[in-house]
């Protein structure tokens, strides 16, 4: 925050007056004191600017630009009328950056949460050749109102063309993509039922087979009806302690249907429906090196829970045992979105949760694998100059040093009046004011230690707004990483990505055998520069968002990939040659060569 | 004075001075009776200026405030107006306002309080409590500065920015101070914790354990130690024991909360209907139920429309096993707010309870009309269906939906059972419970499914 100036400054060393002289001048002078100088003025303290100990980064270039005129995206987010507090509007709706069209340009899916009565409708905007989004929404058969929450993709029937999956305040629809900016709803055909408040989402492969299964994240058992006073007496919007948490639910892709999609809902033999909470993040990979994928839940005000999958279709809660149910400080905390990357450099995917303004955000570091530890304190991810409450966040390499950073965004569920911020505040509607916060880029060192970079990035960070989404892309393929926000209430923010950047590589793998699909699950690593660089390839992270789908590697000075090693969802893994750098490859599964076997394959279903 | 100056003061005299004549001087003594007048009206004018010179006390936008609350912040806005240079009312005031979550105002109240008395330790220390919430880095300056005033022998203030500056990365300033603390009190369990924390957070696995230890065996500390010494198991690789451990916290109540005398203070400042329905649930929640009815009927005293001092009135008038007064106080909130859906169930379960019902049918079905996924509303209108003979097929269908709503609650498949037995359906009762019994229930749950399972499987 920039409001150093104008506030006194704590004395590095308080004086020694005497007693006496104390009274002295607080009683005679007394009507100085106030009026900017005399003796109490000293020993007055609104201290808000950093102390020297904080890794506060030197001011440097800005990273990114808000291009979201420059490219047409205009989206204004909708929760319908406001004053009733309905719990849902309050937490906001994701976005999907996605090739839709497979041109080989990302696309965005943006969603409404205006409830069905609404005028404003989900937006699918479509890249064109000069860089620029084009509004395709109508007759994409996805421009429909609703109290959209999260919005996940994924190729359900293998045809090489990525769905779209969404959940809403009380049910989830499924769109299939038929092709040629078309959409067509078929939640019911395909036997998804989710008769609850559904969050964060994720297609993964859980049993193996080739079909992309799904995993939905629930959170409370709202109820419209409870009042939920702010400390004033005010209406305000409730929490989630005064509800009842809900399972997850875990959709199971029936192959083999004979041309038609379809799921069953395999909760409760999966060993899932012991398993209530408020869940609200969702991220995928394989925890324990087993090669199946587990999954992590974060739950707001709750346990996480870490689901080993153990390759006989059920899955075991283990978060306790693996150091990620609780912080290092032992506190259950309000878990909300999650960023998945490998912040230290040692090829293991660490988790980033983020939590409340008057919680911390967690960092945990994986290791040795399939254990996690609580490394918040030691990696500085605290220690900001503000706190905010995050909601998306994302590992992203956005200066392709080749170490990735963290991107935050934030604005709080009750109210809080902020002092100002830079760029001013996002929502017209004073309603929102009090809930807006600036969100927050922090640097890596490459060695997992961070340093907030905020207020150099002001494009991003300078502005305060209810932001709740963030998703992660190579917009216009430069090997940079882009970035949208969604907030509530306000438009959408499409940022670009203007730092100078090393080299860079950008890895699609597919699946032939399933449509040429992305292969969902997959971990690419690199050898590039003396350093050996992986990323696990699903979407689904953050909070409510799917992010661009492809493998993205900062390589700083490299100029050359020396080679690249996929391990495939079956378990199986390929080597493939090098490449030089700043270009986009695709890697297609058995094109490689064969290095390695799946571990523990063939239990199948 | 000295010989010395004597003569030197005869010695300006005779350079300086006029020479003095031989009349004798003429005494006026009226100057300084003048003076001693003038110098007490100056300081009347000094004492009014500098009282009214003091600024006004900080203005609160109180629109939309609950009005008990409003009052509150006026009467503490009072009481700086009638002592203007007080510390205390302005610290008072910070406090009203701290309590109601009114922080950007509460700080200057507190720093204003703190000008007028630097050396009182209060108001930094509540000036940094105000600003935890979004800005450590100025609650950690502003709580070192109350450390220092306040006496050596305080721990709670070193305590409190010890876990700030531990929250902020600034573990080697936090560590100095637990340390401090452990030295005037080596028993001290926060202390312990808050050592037991770092050096987890070092991964100095054995001085962790040791500093839990004493953590582990107080009230205050002991599932927050026994979740570190979790941590600390698990990166030891002692997985036994860090299952054992994950065992144990998840059978712990909650810690008691952390002994702060004044933030208890501004605490017990809060008021309001809010304020006083949370206290009523927490006593409703901790057996306290008498104390809760009590309360609830004075808030209903003041805020007589208040459906939700009515319904947890009813929750609490249930617990003492006063059901008709519940029954009656449910009522007049549903009658008042009809789209009140925890009342309808409340109600409804009320009736229920006692063999109506019929008559707790409409509460269900009025809460199922306002939310259709309420798992809840089914499974109690699906018991009130079920002892109905002609009602049965209505109930086994609302048991189904109560278990496609919450298919991890066990009781709807032992309902549904039951219903499906009597209606002679065996097999699929039998169904029903072997589902239920795969969800591993608790044990007497089991046995009662297993009870059932037998009379199903009968021929």
């Amino acid at each position: 925050m920039s409001n150093s100036s104008n506030v006194p400054r704590l004395p590095k060393s308080f004086p020694a007056a005497p007693e006496f002289q104390t009274i002295l001048c607080s009683s005679l002078l007394g009507v100085l004191a106030f009026a900017g100088s005399g003796c109490g003025k000293t020993e007055v303290s609104l201290p808000s600017t950093p102390s020297a100990a904080l890794p506060i980064a030197k001011p440097q270039l800005a990273w990114l630009e808000d291009a979201t005129e420059a490219v047409g995206v205009n989206f204004l987010h909708d929760v319908g009328t406001v004053g009733t507090y309905f719990m849902p509007e309050s937490l906001g709706s994701g976005t999907a950056i996605f090739d839709f069209d497979n041109d080989g340009r990302m696309d965005l899916f943006l969603l409404q949460n205006g409830g069905t009565n609404s005028p404003a409708k989900h937006q699918l905007f479509h890249q064109e050749n000069n860089g620029a989004f084009r509004d395709v929404s109508d007759g994409s058969g996805l421009n429909l109102p609703g109290r959209g929450m999260a919005v996940a993709v994924g190729d359900v029937d293998n045809d090489g063309k990525p769905d779209v999956f969404i959940t809403e305040y009380d049910r989830v629809r499924l769109f299939h993509n038929r092709g040629e900016g078309k959409f067509a709803e078929i939640t019911r055909e395909a036997g998804l039922d989710n008769p609850h408040w559904g969050m964060s989402s994720a297609f993964l492969d859980y049993d193996r087979d080739g079909w992309l299964d799904l995993i939905v994240v629930n959170y409370v058992d709202y109820s419209p009806s409870m009042k939920c006073p702010d400390a004033q007496g005010k209406q305000g919007y409730c929490g989630p302690s005064g509800f009842p948490g809900t399972i997850p639910r875990l959709f199971r892709n029936l192959p083999n249907q004979a041309d038609s999609i379809r799921f069953e809902d395999v909760t409760l033999s999966a060993g899932l429906g012991k398993l209530a909470g408020p869940g609200l993040g969702v991220v995928c990979g394989d925890a324990n090196g087993d090669r199946w994928p587990d999954l992590l839940i974060a739950n707001d005000g709750h346990v996480n829970w870490l689901l080993i999958n153990q390759r006989n279709g059920t899955f075991t809660e283990e978060a306790g045992i693996r150091g990620i149910a609780y912080n290092e400080m032992g506190a259950v905390q309000a878990n909300m979105g999650i960023a998945m990357g490998d912040a230290d450099g040692d090829n293991l995917f660490d988790i980033f949760v983020t939590h409340l303004s008057t919680e911390t955000h967690a960092l945990w570091k994986h290791g040795p694998r399939g254990y996690f530890q609580d490394r918040t304190s030691l990696s500085r991810v605290a220690a900001s100059a503000w706190r905010g409450t995050g909601f998306g966040t994302v590992f992203s390499d956005v200066n392709n040093d080749g170490a990735p950073d963290l991107l935050v965004v934030n604005g709080g569920i009750k109210r809080l009046t902020i002092d100002s911020a830079p760029n001013g505040k996002a929502n017209s509607d004073p309603f929102w004011n009090g809930y807006e916060q600036r969100s927050q880029i922090f640097v890596n060192d490459g060695k997992g230690t961070f340093a907030d970079v905020s207020d150099s990035n002001l494009a991003f960070s300078g502005t305060a707004a209810v932001a709740r989404g963030l998703a992660a892309g190579d917009l216009n393929n430069d090997g940079g990483l882009d970035f949208v926000v969604t907030r509530i209430a306000a438009s959408a923010r499409v940022y670009r990505n203007v730092a100078p950047r090393g080299h860079w590589l950008i890895v699609r793998v597919v699946e032939p055998k399933f449509g040429a699909r992305d292969a969902y699950g997959a971990e690419v690593t690199i050898n590039a520069g003396g350093r050996r660089q992986t990323v696990w390839v699903n979407p689904s992270q953050s909070y409510l968002c799917s992010n661009d789908p492809r493998a993205h590697f900062g390589l700083g000075a490299a100029t050359q990939v020396e080679d690249i090693q996929v391990i495939w969802p079956d378990g199986s893994e390929e080597k493939f040659p090098g490449v030089t750098a700043d270009q986009i490859i695709t890697l297609r599964k058995g094109s490689g060569q064969t290095v390695g076997f799946a571990v523990n394959s063939g239990a199948g279903q | 004075m000295s010989a010395k100056s004597k003569a030197k003061g005869r010695s300006n005299v005779q350079k300086g001075m006029p020479k003095a004549t031989s009349t004798a001087p003429v005494h006026r003594p009226w100057p300084w009776w003048a003076a001693f007048v003038g110098l007490i009206a100056v300081g009347v004018l000094g004492w009014q200026v500098w009282r009214n010179a003091a600024p006004p006390a900080i203005s609160v936008n109180t629109a939309g405030f609950d009005p008990v609350i409003a009052a509150a912040i006026e009467e503490a806005r009072n009481s700086i107006r009638r002592a203007p240079r007080s510390a205390e009312a302005r610290g008072r005031m910070g406090m009203v306002l701290l309590a109601h979550e009114v922080r950007a105002e509460a700080r200057e109240c507190f720093a204003q309080a703190s000008a007028i008395a630097p050396r009182d330790p209060r108001w930094p220390y509540l000036l940094g409590l105000a600003h935890l919430v979004d800005t450590p880095v100025a609650a950690a300056t502003n709580l070192d500065r109350a450390v220092r005033l306040f006496p050596e022998s305080e721990s709670m203030p070193r305590l409190r920015l010890a876990d700030t500056l531990v929250s902020l990365g600034r573990l080697e300033e936090a560590e100095t101070h637990y340390r401090h603390v452990r030295q005037r009190e080596p028993n001290s369990p926060w202390a312990g914790l808050g050592l037991g924390k770092i050096f987890n957070a070092r991964d100095q696995a054995a001085e962790a354990t040791n500093f839990l230890a004493a953590a582990t065996q107080d009230l205050s500390t002991r599932k927050a130690a026994q979740r570190l010494l979790l941590n600390v198991h698990q990166r030891l690789g002692h997985t036994n024991e860090a299952e054992r451990l994950a065992q144990v916290v998840a059978g712990l109540p909650h810690d008691k909360p952390f002994p702060d005398t004044l933030l208890a203070e501004v605490q017990r400042l809060k008021t309001g209907e809010a304020a006083w329905i949370d206290q009523a649930d927490e006593w409703i929640k901790t057996s306290r139920v008498n104390e809760a009815a009590q309360l609830l009927e004075r808030t209903l005293q003041t805020y007589p429309n208040s459906d939700r001092a009515m319904f947890f009135l009813g929750r609490a008038r249930l617990r003492t096993g006063d059901v008709a007064g519940a029954e009656a106080v449910l009522t007049r909130a549903i009658t008042l707010a009809p789209g009140n859906i925890e009342a309808q169930v409340q109600l409804g379960v009320t009736r229920l309870r006692r063999g109506r019902g019929k008559e707790a049918q409409p509460c269900f079905r009025a809460a199922i009309a306002a939310k259709p996924n309420l798992g809840e509303a089914w499974y109690n209108l699906a018991l009130s269906l079920g002892g109905d003979p002609g009602q049965r097929a209505e109930s086994i269908a609302a048991f189904r939906e109560a278990i496609r709503l919450k298919p991890n609650f066990i009781e709807s498949y032992l309902g549904l059972a039951v219903v499906l037995r009597t209606e002679g359906q065996k097999r699929e009762a039998a169904f029903e419970l072997r589902r239920a019994l795969s969800l591993d229930p608790e044990e007497s749950l089991r046995k009662k499914l297993l009870e059932q399972l037998e009379l199903a499987e009968q021929p």
